[in-house]
């Protein structure tokens, strides 16, 4: 079979030649169709609307997430443990308290030694919590009446000093 | 899209549409099985074009050439969609010339069944060639791509053409 034979063939059943052309009315309407398809920008933000607000709110939900699983998020990420200290000898004396009977003498003792507690915070700290508890015993040969200064460094910082003198009763 | 470009667009595409609406429509017709289905592509070929305006280009023959791109692509995706088997069982049941007793009935339908086993764009470029007469230059400007492509084209399906038309030729 030949071209021109097959040309000859596809013009005597060409498809188009059986079918109606296109109505007036069915032209009208495909028309009105299509110009009314060509989109408006109000009408697509307003389309647009719900999605961005969808989005947002998923944002949000996900930040949260993250926020709050995050493995620092609610646990400090250092646990550092309160530094307690027990120091015999002189004490420090602490303004509202009452100063006990026996303060004079020891500051008469040590004027220097307390100044630098005070102050400079000289005092040696255990660096370990067990060598803190350890430090709250009595040491060996120290007597039972010499009041302690009991020292704690918080995690932010701050000092507490307590004045534990002996013979006194707690109110 | 504010006011001004809306209506240009909708002039444009108005223009496009009287213009080329009879000519995209016989060519659907070639390159369907049927008028409805022909009548569906050349509307969602001007529907494109309305979605997006920005993507017709400017000028009377680039926008034809952009709508008849776009409808072969619809029959491509068609085509694609039905798969092989529906297509071979469609065109054998057009084959067997019982709903259509009359000769020219029967040619036709040989003719679109035989059309239909080849791909739309070598479907488009045999029928745009064999079937409006037009030359290869033209067939390529309105595909998009080179003569010597539309030439390898046209000898495929020819041969393929050859294949079915030839037995009906025969009989």
């Amino acid at each position: 079979m030949n071209d021109e034979r097959i040309r000859q063939i596809l013009r005597e059943g060409d498809p188009f030649a059986g079918e109606p052309s296109l109505t007036p009315e069915e032209i009208r309407e495909m028309r009105r169709t299509v110009l009314n398809a060509i989109p408006d920008r109000r009408e697509r933000s307003f389309r647009l609307l719900p999605a961005l607000a969808l989005t947002g709110a998923a944002a949000v939900v996900v930040l949260i997430a993250v926020l709050a699983l995050r493995p620092g998020g609610k646990i400090p990420s250092k646990a550092v443990a309160p530094r307690i200290a027990a120091v015999s000898g002189p004490v420090v004396p602490v303004p509202p308290s009452p100063a006990p009977v026996t303060r004079p003498a020891l500051r008469e003792e040590t004027p220097k030694v307390q100044s630098r507690h005070q102050h400079r915070h000289k005092t040696p700290r255990p660096s370990r919590p067990e060598d803190a508890v350890a430090s709250l015993e009595t040491p060996e040969g120290q007597a039972e009446t010499a009041p302690r200064d009991i020292q704690f460094t918080t995690p932010g910082g701050t000092r507490i000093i307590w004045t534990l003198a002996p013979g006194k009763a707690l109110h | 899209m504010d006011a001004t470009q809306r209506r240009s667009s909708t002039e444009r595409l108005a223009g496009l549409f009287d213009t080329h609406h009879e000519r995209l429509f016989r060519l659907a017709c070639r390159l369907s099985s049927d008028r409805e289905e022909a009548r569906d592509l050349v509307q969602e070929a001007f529907l494109r074009a309305a979605r997006q305006p920005g993507s017709v280009p400017e000028g009377d023959q680039p926008g034809e050439a952009w709508l008849v791109r776009t409808l072969v692509n619809l029959c491509r995706d068609r085509w694609r969609r039905l798969g092989v088997r529906s297509r071979v069982h469609a065109a054998m049941k057009q084959e067997d010339g019982t709903e259509h007793p009359e000769r020219a009935a029967v040619i036709r339908a040989t003719v679109r069944a035989a059309l239909e086993k080849l791909p739309p764009r070598r479907r488009a470029a045999i029928v745009l060639h064999e079937l409006d007469g037009l030359p290869v230059r033209e067939v390529a400007r309105l595909l998009g791509i080179g003569e010597v492509t539309v030439r390898w084209h046209l000898l495929a399906a020819r041969r393929e053409l050859a294949g079915v038309l030839g037995k009906e030729d025969r009989r």
